[in-house]
This record gives C-alpha cells, sequence and structure tokens, in this order.
C-alpha cells in the first residue's frame, strides 16, 4: 500500500523545491535568499515533504566518490543507449560493406572445407562440439590437429560458439589479419575494410595481429584489427548475428542501407533508387525469402519493386 | 496501454496472460538473444514485474506490452553489466587497501544506476551541464563558459536535470 509518505506532490510545489535545490548549487544563498528559503520551507507541510525529497536526491549523487562517478558516467547516455538497443538487435548496423561482392571465386575458396553462398547461411558442429555459422557468402578451411583447433577464415564471416575440448586444445580463428585466439567463448569474425572486424559475446579472446603485439578482449567487447594496426574496443553488437537465425532487423533504418544488406543476401543485383533511399524501415524480416522480403516492402512503403529480371531488381518510388 | 488492478483480479489477469502469452514470449526472448537459459530467465522476469508493479495491459494490447517489459529489462541488464564492467575497472586503478568491500561496491553500482537513469531522462547539454557541476565542482559561471551559453541559461538547464533526476526517484 502506498503510504502518505509515497503519495504524489503537486508539481508546482516540486517546481518551486527545485528551484531553490538549484540556487543552492549554483553556490551559497545570500542572507535574503537565505530567509525567503526558510519562509518557504515553514509555509506548508508539502514544501517542506518536497524538500526533503529532493534531499533524497542529493544524497544519491553524493552517494558516490565524484572521481568513480565521473570514470563511469562520463560515456554518453545516449550511445549507452543506443549500444543496449542494438545488443537487443533493435537496430541494424554492420551493413554490407565489409563484404566483398564475388563475381567469380578465387580457387583457395572454391576449395575450402565449408563454404556458403550468396543468400545461403550453414551451421555445423565440429568435432570438438564447437558450432560453427557461416553467414551468406563466407569460406573457411577447418584444420584440427593433436596440438590445436584451427579454423581458418578465408572470406565472409563467421560465428562461433566454442566447445569445450577435452584435450585443451587452443581453438584459432585464422584471418588475412592475424589470429583469434577462443578462451571459451561465443564470438564473430568478418573481414572489414582489409582487416578483421571481432565482436565477442561470452568468454575472452586474444588477439593476434601479424606485425602487432597480441591484446585481450573481454566479453561484450569488439575490435577491428589488421595485420599491423588495432581499432578501438568497442561494444560488441548482438545485432550483427542476427543473420544466424535467419533474419535482418531494421529499426527506422533508411531504405538503402537495408536494401544493401538485403543484397548480401541474395544472388543478382539489387538496388535501391536514391529517390527513396532514406524512407526509414521498421521491422523483422526473413532472410531465407528475399523475394517476399521485397513485395512485403511495396505494402509497407511508397515504393515499387522493379525486376528486370529475378536477377537484376531495383527499388525505386511507387 | 495499461491499468492498476487491485490485487485479487490481478493474479487472475497475470495468470491468462501467463497461459496465453509466456511461451510466445520466451520464443521470442530467444529469438532475439540467442540463448535459451537468458529468454527463460527474462520472460520469469517479465511476468514478475508485471505482478510488482501492479499494471496490466489492455485487452489484445498483451504481446506487445510484455514485449516492451522485457526490452526494458534487458535494456536495465545491459545496463548494470556496463557500469558494473566501468566501476571495476575504474576501481582496478586505486592501491589495493583502497579498493571497498563487496557491500559497498554494490551499494555504488545500484546507486550508478540511479544516476544513469536521471542522466537517461536529460538532453545532451542539460546532461554535460549536470555532470559538471555535481561531479566536475565546476560553478554555473565556469559552466556556461565551458558551454558557451549564458549563466542563465545553466540554470535552466540544471532546473531541467533536477526535474529529470525527481522523475527517476519519485515518478508515479
Amino acid at each position: 500500500m502506498k503510504t502518505a509518505q509515497d503519495a504524489p506532490i503537486a508539481p508546482a510545489i516540486v517546481e518551486q523545491a527545485s528551484h531553490w535545490l538549484m540556487l543552492r548549487w549554483g553556490g551559497e544563498l545570500d542572507d535574503e535568499q537565505q530567509r525567503r528559503f526558510t519562509e518557504w520551507q515553514a509555509a506548508d507541510l508539502e514544501h517542506n515533504r518536497a524538500w526533503q525529497r529532493l534531499e533524497q536526491l542529493q544524497s544519491t549523487l553524493t552517494g558516490v566518490p565524484s572521481d568513480t562517478a565521473h570514470a563511469v558516467l562520463r560515456e554518453m547516455p545516449d550511445a549507452r543507449r543506443r549500444q543496449a538497443l542494438k545488443l537487443l538487435g533493435a537496430l541494424l548496423v554492420t551493413g554490407g560493406s565489409g563484404f566483398l561482392a564475388h563475381s567469380q571465386l578465387p580457387w583457395r575458396e572454391a576449395m575450402a572445407d565449408l563454404r556458403s553462398g550468396t543468400g545461403e547461411r550453414l551451421q555445423r558442429t565440429l568435432p570438438d562440439g564447437s558450432r560453427l555459422s557461416l553467414n551468406s557468402g563466407s569460406a573457411v578451411d577447418i584444420l584440427f590437429s593433436a596440438s590445436e583447433r584451427r579454423i581458418r577464415l578465408l572470406d565472409g564471416e563467421l560465428l562461433l560458439d566454442s566447445g569445450h575440448d577435452a584435450t585443451h586444445r587452443p581453438l584459432i580463428v585464422e584471418t588475412a589479419a592475424g589470429e583469434i585466439q577462443a578462451l571459451g567463448t561465443r564470438f564473430s569474425v568478418y573481414q572489414q575494410g582489409g582487416g578483421s572486424q571481432v565482436e565477442l559475446f561470452e568468454g575472452q579472446l586474444e588477439l593476434r595481429p601479424r606485425h602487432a603485439p597480441p591484446v585481450r578482449l573481454q566479453a561484450g567487447q569488439s575490435r577491428w584489427f589488421s595485420a599491423t594496426r588495432l581499432g578501438e574496443v568497442a561494444p560488441a553488437n548482438a545485432n550483427a548475428i542476427a543473420w544466424n537465425d535467419s533474419r535482418l532487423i531494421a529499426e527506422r533504418m533508411p531504405l538503402g542501407q537495408f536494401i544493401a544488406e538485403l543484397s548480401r543476401h541474395r544472388p543478382g543485383v539489387l538496388r535501391c533508387d536514391p529517390a527513396v533511399a532514406s524512407l526509414p524501415l521498421t521491422g523483422v524480416f526473413p532472410l531465407a525469402d528475399t523475394d517476399r522480403v521485397l513485395t512485403a516492402l511495396q505494402q509497407s512503403l511508397p515504393v515499387r519493386v522493379h525486376s528486370l529480371t529475378r536477377y537484376w531488381v531495383t527499388v525505386g518510388p511507387a | 496501454m495499461s491499468s492498476v488492478l487491485p490485487p485479487s483480479s490481478l493474479h487472475d489477469d497475470v495468470h491468462r496472460l501467463y497461459n496465453n502469452h509466456h511461451g510466445w514470449l520466451q520464443g521470442w526472448l530467444r529469438r532475439r538473444l540467442g540463448d535459451r537459459e537468458r529468454a527463460a530467465d527474462i520472460a520469469q522476469d517479465t511476468f514478475l514485474r508485471l505482478l510488482v508493479t501492479r499494471r496490466m495491459p489492455q485487452h489484445g494490447e498483451g504481446r506487445r506490452f510484455l514485449a516492451q517489459i522485457a526490452r526494458n529489462l534487458i535494456i536495465d541488464q545491459w545496463r548494470r553489466q556496463r557500469i558494473e564492467q566501468a566501476y571495476l575497472e575504474s576501481l582496478a586503478a586505486l592501491p589495493e587497501p583502497e579498493t571497498p568491500s563487496l557491500e559497498t561496491r554494490a551499494m555504488v553500482i545500484e546507486t550508478l544506476m540511479q544516476i544513469d537513469a536521471m542522466l537517461d531522462g536529460m538532453p545532451a547539454k542539460v546532461r554535460e551541464a549536470f555532470l559538471l557541476s555535481q561531479f566536475e565542482g565546476l560553478t554555473y559561471p565556469q559552466i556556461a563558459e565551458r558551454l558557451e551559453v549564458s549563466v542563465s541559461s545553466v540554470q535552466k538547464y540544471m532546473l531541467r536535470a533536477i526535474a529529470a533526476c525527481y522523475q527517476v526517484l519519485y515518478a508515479e
């Protein structure tokens, strides 16, 4: 039950009390102000109750050493909130830029142990119980030996849920940029901007650029690295792996970005007319049937899908 | 979208919602989080939250309402994790004897969560002014100079900051 103490206080009184607190935060009250403040406080029990609440607020704020608060809270909450939404899969940020469109497969990838075609996503359980998922257009070699478990990412993007190996062989993902050693983890790697983008969701990783000292990555972090350079540590983006359950999630995503993302999962050419590229789109879309997604677009946005053939599609104004 | 109910019909309603939507909610969470156990935990917490807050969705709004609660729970968990991590990192910089007890840590984290929620309700400039005033000890004229605004603007920012704080501590 709510007590009288918890009952709401009239907004006008809260506002008056806030004004006094604001003045106090600005410095000592002068004699005249102090006199008026005391008068105000004594004028009504509700005034006093409102003031007590603000004193409670004051003690909350001083309940943390200010250098700690400073260190912890300094990071902009907007950014934190956005990251939280990403983690929820409410925003899609990855973008298609990391993936090169292959008009033809280089022989190394054609010969790879495991390869996913455009629009195809694969999941495999490896001999040690690790679960490996490949996003559209990816290729890996799987090189397990008595001394190590090595997965070579030749192209595209992988997600790895590492299993517990009875013989404690190290689990290593190798890319052109270097090696990533898993220490009991769930993480994804994709090739981007001449390096590897690593998103770590559980456990720990060691990133070993080919020509730079190794660094540790903690759960919830992501980091880009190349053979010689390391990017900044950033929060991991769980939405980046929505592809693993065959979905594409958009929340107020510009249509152009959405189409670029969708085209990763569809053979042929899929383009977006700049005239409609900034239309915002929200929804969860199945990657398994991109034709259906395109049809659905026409129902939710003022757009028309022009198909020259199934392999040459443009999304333009209705 | 919701209404507060007396406890008696509340339990029936939660029960009905549970029967109708628990499976769906758990599946929805599992797809979002990719983690079966966490999905089950958050689905449970979502219904617990319904019981605690005594707020119920209107007819036909059940799933949307549950999803919203679950979403907030996940954001809270995530924020707590981030704050804990940042806090522990800031502690790591301290010499050994100054490390606070586990109990103190828990309390500090709780308080940081509250302050973080307050900051979340503030527009960027207001937040900046508030942080400078409360955690860097700057005066209003100093803040005004730093933000390139007038002192009276800083005062307005501070009023908005106080309102945001009040909202977190005493909403409803």
